[in-house]
């Protein structure tokens, strides 16, 4: 062996070490399947088949003891809510024809509704960047309609667990 | 801990140029007589002085490793590496304690030609590596791509223990003769994990002896600034 070997070998190996040593690892990249979001797909209760968009639909839940808001007045046949990890129930209200406090003449009046989603929890790790994910399963969903009634009519569980979140797990009539 | 990571090789990379005077040898003036051709050949023990630098100077690290080599024939050496230690290791989401034993066996092989009279060494060598060890899981976050609920972040510590991983690494590195028998020696290695044993539903985040791992490949990376002394058996 003759030294000209060596002089290409260790600083090889250091090189090494720094390019390793400097390379971060640690965000956690959008294209891995984390914590799943609950997938809601909303259709008219007449024609079962067509999907509906509720009109200024806000969805709302209790965080850190205030009412805190997630949508707000949105338009949309499906929405991604998340859940909580660290319970196994999370409650929201979702409220039909949210009104700006500023306008007067509402066509319809607000009417909500409480949904409470109950479910098991299961830890998996992900990676070192995006830690532990957790997956749900056995969901279950009840409605209360409060004084202003219902405006959810049935809904259907579709996926009971729930792993990803690219497909819808419940189909809310209305 | 990413900057102490890039210190700590910093640190590293000063000892090795610092070591570089050294190294270049003025030749001596004139030695004939033959019994200075004679070399020693022993038992050289030592200690990783890096090791308890960073035991001192980090707070997540503690950690010592004894090392011996013996020199079987000519320019090969047998040698070994026992060392105990407990690295502390965190990414943003997850931070972990990493603590066992391991043992390296493998031999190295001198490839410098002294000048007379001199026993400094460029070595390159092979490692078997096998480290038993436990991780606690300290701290991690339950990560959500939706902000909407407070984070949860789970910290109570959960023991993995009794896990086992081996790897065969590279090494290189120079070995000084400072002071009569007293070696100074910096080293770089290249390790590749062979087998492990993972916890249930985790990883293993950082093998002692091994270091941190990476989630793609089973490449790993150490380096070594040790001292020792040579207990001479005999010349020839």
């Amino acid at each position: 062996m003759n030294k000209s070997y060596l002089k290409i070998l260790v600083p090889g190996v250091v090189l090494l070490m720094l390019i390793l040593g400097c390379q971060r690892d640690d965000i956690c990249p959008e294209s891995i399947q984390t914590t799943p979001m609950l997938v809601l797909r909303f259709y008219d209760v007449d024609e079962r088949e067509n999907f509906s968009r509720p009109t200024n639909l806000s969805i709302r839940s209790i965080v850190n003891d205030s009412v805190t808001t997630l949508y707000q007045r949105i338009n949309q046949d499906s929405i991604a809510i998340p859940l909580r990890t660290n319970q196994n129930t999370t409650t929201y209200t979702f409220t039909i024809f949210d009104s700006d406090r500023e306008e007067e003449d509402q066509e319809f009046t607000p009417d909500t509704d409480t949904l409470n989603f109950t479910y098991g929890t299961e830890e998996v790790y992900v990676n070192r960047a995006c830690a532990y994910k957790m997956i749900y399963n056995s969901l279950k969903l009840t409605v209360e309609g409060g004084e202003d009634g219902d405006w959810i009519d049935s809904y259907i569980i579709e996926e009971p667990n729930i792993e990803d979140d690219t497909q819808s797990h419940i189909s809310i009539f209305f | 801990m990413t900057h102490n990571h890039i210190s700590a090789y910093f640190f590293s990379l000063a000892f090795l140029l610092l070591a570089g005077p050294v190294l270049s040898q003025e030749p001596p003036v004139t030695v004939q007589d033959s019994l200075a051709n004679r070399e020693k050949f022993g038992l050289r023990v030592g200690a990783d002085i890096s090791k308890l630098l960073r035991t001192a100077f980090q707070d997540d690290y503690s950690g010592f490793e004894v090392l011996g080599d013996y020199r079987v024939y000519k320019s090969y050496y047998a040698a070994a590496e026992l060392g105990n230690e407990s690295i502390g290791y965190a990414e943003d989401n997850i931070s972990i304690t990493s603590r066992g034993s391991y043992i390296k066996l493998g031999a190295d092989y001198n490839a410098y030609e002294n000048w007379t009279g001199m026993e400094n060494l460029i070595f390159v060598g092979a490692r078997y590596g096998f480290s038993t060890f436990t991780q606690d899981l300290e701290e991690y976050q339950i990560y959500t791509t939706n902000p909407f609920f407070e984070p949860d972040i789970r910290s109570e510590t959960i023991e993995y223990s009794g896990l086992t991983a081996n790897w065969v690494e590279l090494i290189a590195g120079i070995k000084v003769e400072v002071l009569n028998n007293l070696f100074l020696s910096f080293n770089v290695q290249l390790k590749r994990r062979l087998f492990q044993t993972t916890p249930n539903n985790f990883d293993n985040l950082s093998i002692p002896g091994f270091n941190r791992t990476y989630d793609d490949s089973n490449i790993g990376v150490g380096y070594g600034y040790t001292i020792s002394y040579l207990i001479p058996f005999y010349k020839k």
